[in-house]
């Protein structure tokens, strides 16, 4: 049994190797970007290596034979595994600042919530070929209505809450009847949407409003619900048990993404959207209705935008016209991140799930930067912009070999 | 009182001064669009066929843009006549506002020639305002120098744009997307100081720079006597290039592959690395036209901020859209496209003369600029539609159940203000 060493293993090792030289000198040197290139570098190159043992040599076919679609999904997966491990290799191993605990994790969760919920109609949305880019607009609107509701017209949530989402359907109704009846470009469509309810937002109120009312969406807000069997619990400085918890709106967007899940496979709608977004003519002449279809899509999306709506509203408290500025881009980073082709027709809402996860990720990232922190919001739109741009390309790669394959 | 009534009266004949101008175009359109008719005669279905836009309905939406830029006027005068609308530095302030916008336009129009778009003029321009403000202010380089480079930055971004797009076929309103926020996020990257001021150099000499007009003085507010009507140089650099686009694009190869590459039609189809080469160059032609607009934006506003020309994207896609170039690509002009740029500045004017909704600052004109579009696609739509099945060239892709809607339906259920 002679072993002989291949040569992908051995590029595999000198990988692991470069990468960690690579995190050696982003030690030395305190800066975190070699190093987080150092782990990635290190993970690729042992995945390599061990894949091209002999005894893996089943699953390395495998592979081989796994489509695209699910490649791009496995590469969102192992980012985020190696953006969090370089984010806890970083900050929580080496200078301990507490992205090892698990409340860093579920922050994660607590502050993209509404992103969740956004980034399912985007989803659904780029299934049928279209995108929307209405929804940051969308939130700042939900928020300010919310707001002003509460703060200055002394309305119950209870009224609101409904009312919120019947806008957002009124708004998606019309969106999706500008798209699917008449065909109007998505983009132009829903840039229009965009910033008439940024337009609208400010026409109710230009001033920031703090939302300061008691009632029972500030207390259900409030509510921590701790993790069970005292999971990941962390003793501070003062003996205090802190038990890491999740808020109402994690949990609602998690419901959420269940459940787009589940309509988008199993349901007669989420089927259609494939189709129309697959091919148009073909679903047509399969005797889906494209147009309704179509349609339906943008009214999903701007409900689930304005569910997302009130989780952010949840999160912030408060109602302001710059809320929500680039949300767009964060979710159809998402979407695309997680493997929702551009073109339609492939996609689910699990990989938008841990796209959004990615996008938290180094906005967390970002902020436990001194440097980056300190120019604010932008960091992580252009980093979520950079990201777009480079799983489009693969997107683009991946379809070219498709085409020389055949 | 005397004095008033005469000035009013001047004001009066003044007001109709540019209408007039409107009517004689508006003339001259008709009278072109009769002629082509005439000339074209037999050979019109295959002059449509080459993909160099067929010409009698693009004739007719500029036609509505027409009516839609007098009505305004009309508009303005009747509501606001008493408070000055009808002085005619009040329409050349719509020229000297809109400046960097006909210049971002003009790229646009290329763009959409193609079919695509490009969303990141806005970012685009606020980059270039703070490149040029960071630049004299904070590193103390001459403006001689930040031109040329700011001109160089805008053709490199829309290379790297056109590259994706051209070559790797990636959606263009994506890209452009992606490029937004990049540009927006470099703008604060560049300084993060909230905003810097331009102060003396020749840069602001130049904005200060001020043509008189020979004719219709008019009554300063301030009794301090008459003051000239005047436009100032970035008016005339933003004519300029909207005249040598109108050539490039009617006369060169260039502009007749743009044209063809969004038409689609097979006989000029070019082949494909042509097409790739062309998309290229469109992006980059939008890169450098929108970042002279934003040497142009830099002149007006005088300084840098990561807020500036929030919104000018969609200005630009339209005022392209209401002066009639279509959004599939391969119909439509600059000269339309300036028209929709008057349009908008005109709605603009008309806003900031009312003192409710200019306190809401730039949200009414993006609101009207957004409706507007989708009102004129709708129309463009409807005249297109009528035009193909006048032809029998080609069924049209989707056949809307109702081609001819009506605006007011639209209006009754979200789009109103």
């Amino acid at each position: 049994m002679k072993k002989e060493i291949n040569k992908m293993q051995l590029a595999g090792m000198i990988l692991a190797a470069a990468g960690l030289i690579t995190y050696a000198v982003g030690g030395l040197l305190h800066s975190v970007a070699p190093m987080i290139v150092g782990v990635a570098l290190i993970v690729i190159g042992a995945v390599i290596a061990i894949l091209h043992l002999d005894e893996f040599k089943p699953v390395l076919d495998r592979i081989k034979r796994i489509n695209n679609h699910t490649i791009l999904l496995l590469i969102t997966i192992v980012l985020f595994l190696v953006l969090y491990g370089a984010g806890y290799i970083s900050y929580g191993v080496v200078n301990v600042k507490g992205f090892e605990k698990l409340q860093t994790f579920l922050d994660i969760f607590r502050e993209n919530a509404a992103l969740i919920c956004i980034a399912c109609g985007m989803t659904c949305v780029m299934l049928t070929g279209g995108i929307d880019i209405s929804v940051g607009s969308v939130v700042a609107m939900d928020c300010m209505i919310l707001a002003v509701g509460m703060e200055y017209n002394g309305m119950s949530p209870t009224v609101l809450v409904p009312m919120v989402l019947i806008i957002g359907i009124v708004f998606g109704a019309v969106i999706g009847y500008l798209v699917g009846y008449l065909g109007i470009q998505p983009f132009i469509a829903t840039m229009a949407g965009m910033f008439f309810a940024r337009g609208m937002t400010a026409m109710i109120c230009t001033d920031q409003v703090n939302i300061t009312v008691q009632n029972w969406f500030k207390e259900m807000a409030g509510i921590k619900i701790y993790m069970p069997f005292e999971l990941g619990v962390v003793v501070n400085k003062r003996g205090v048990k802190m038990v890491p918890y999740v808020g109402w709106p994690v949990i609602i967007a998690l419901i959420v993404v269940v459940l787009v899940f589940l309509m988008l496979r199993y349901t007669r709608l989420g089927r259609s959207m494939y189709a129309v977004g697959g091919s148009q003519t073909s679903a047509a002449l399969m005797g889906l209705n494209v147009k309704r279809t179509k349609m339906i899509t943008y009214v999903l999306s701007s409900f689930l935008c304005s569910i997302g709506g009130i989780l952010y509203c949840m999160n912030t408290m408060c109602g302001t016209t710059t809320q929500a500025l680039g949300l767009e881009m964060k979710a159809s980073s998402s979407a695309v991140i997680g493997g929702t082709l551009l073109t339609g027709g492939v996609g689910n809402v699990f990989g938008s799930f841990i796209g959004v996860l990615i996008n938290g990720t180094i906005t967390t990232l970002v902020s436990y930067n001194a440097d980056l922190s300190r120019l604010g919001g932008t960091v992580p739109n252009v980093v979520s912009a950079f990201l777009l741009f480079l799983f489009i390309m693969l997107q683009a790669v991946f379809a070219k070999l498709r085409e020389r394959k055949k | 009182m005397e004095m008033n009534s005469e000035v009013s009266a001047a004001a009066g004949m003044l007001s109709l001064l540019p209408l007039l101008l409107l009517l004689v175009g508006a003339a001259f359109a008709v009278g072109i669009a009769v002629k082509r008719r005439k000339r074209a005669g037999g050979t019109a279905a295959t002059v449509g066929k080459a993909g160099i836009a067929p010409r009698r309905p693009q004739t007719l939406l500029i036609l509505i843009a027409l009516a839609l830029l007098a009505g305004l006027y009309i508009l303005g005068v009747a509501l606001y006549g008493y408070k000055g609308f009808t002085k005619l530095q009040t329409i050349l302030q719509v020229f000297n506002s809109n400046a960097p916008l006909i210049c971002i336009v003009c790229g646009m129009t290329c763009v959409m020639l193609t079919g695509g778009v490009d969303l990141s003029v806005g970012s685009l321009v606020a980059m270039d305002c703070m490149i040029l403000a960071a630049g004299m202010e904070k590193s103390g380089l001459s403006p001689t120098l930040l031109v040329p480079l700011v001109l160089l930055i805008g053709v490199f971004f829309g290379l790297i744009q056109g590259y994706l797009i051209g070559y790797l076929k990636i959606q263009p309103f994506l890209v452009t997307l992606a490029g937004m926020y990049i540009c927006r996020g470099m703008t604060s990257v560049i300084s993060r100081e909230q905003i810097i001021l331009v102060s003396e150099n020749w840069f602001k000499e130049l904005a200060r720079f001020k043509i008189s007009l020979p004719f219709g003085q008019a009554m300063a507010s301030g009794k301090r006597g008459t003051m000239a009507p005047y436009l100032s140089i970035s008016i005339f650099i933003a004519l300029g290039v909207l005249l040598l686009t109108f050539l490039l694009l009617r006369f060169t190869r260039l502009g007749r592959n743009l044209y063809a590459v969004g038409g689609k039609k097979q006989d000029a189809l070019p082949d494909d690395k042509n097409e790739q080469r062309t998309k290229l160059l469109a992006y980059a032609l939008c890169g450098l036209l929108t970042s002279m607009g934003g040497v142009l934006y830099c002149l007006n506003t005088m300084c840098g901020t990561a807020t500036l020309a929030q919104g000018m994207e969609l200005k630009a896609i339209s005022s392209a859209v209401i002066g009639g170039v279509v959004m599939t690509g391969g119909a439509g002009s600059v000269l339309g496209a300036f028209l929709g740029v008057l349009v908008n500045g005109l709605v603009t004017t008309l806003v900031s003369f009312n003192a409710d909704l200019s306190r809401l600052g730039g949200t009414i004109p993006n609101i009207a600029a957004a409706t507007l579009t989708v009102l004129f696609l709708i129309v463009q739509r409807a005249v297109l539609n009528r035009q193909t099945g006048e032809d029998q060239a080609e069924p049209p892709q989707e056949t809307p159940e109702q081609p001819s809607l009506p605006p007011e339906e639209m209006n009754d259920s979200e789009y109103t203000e």
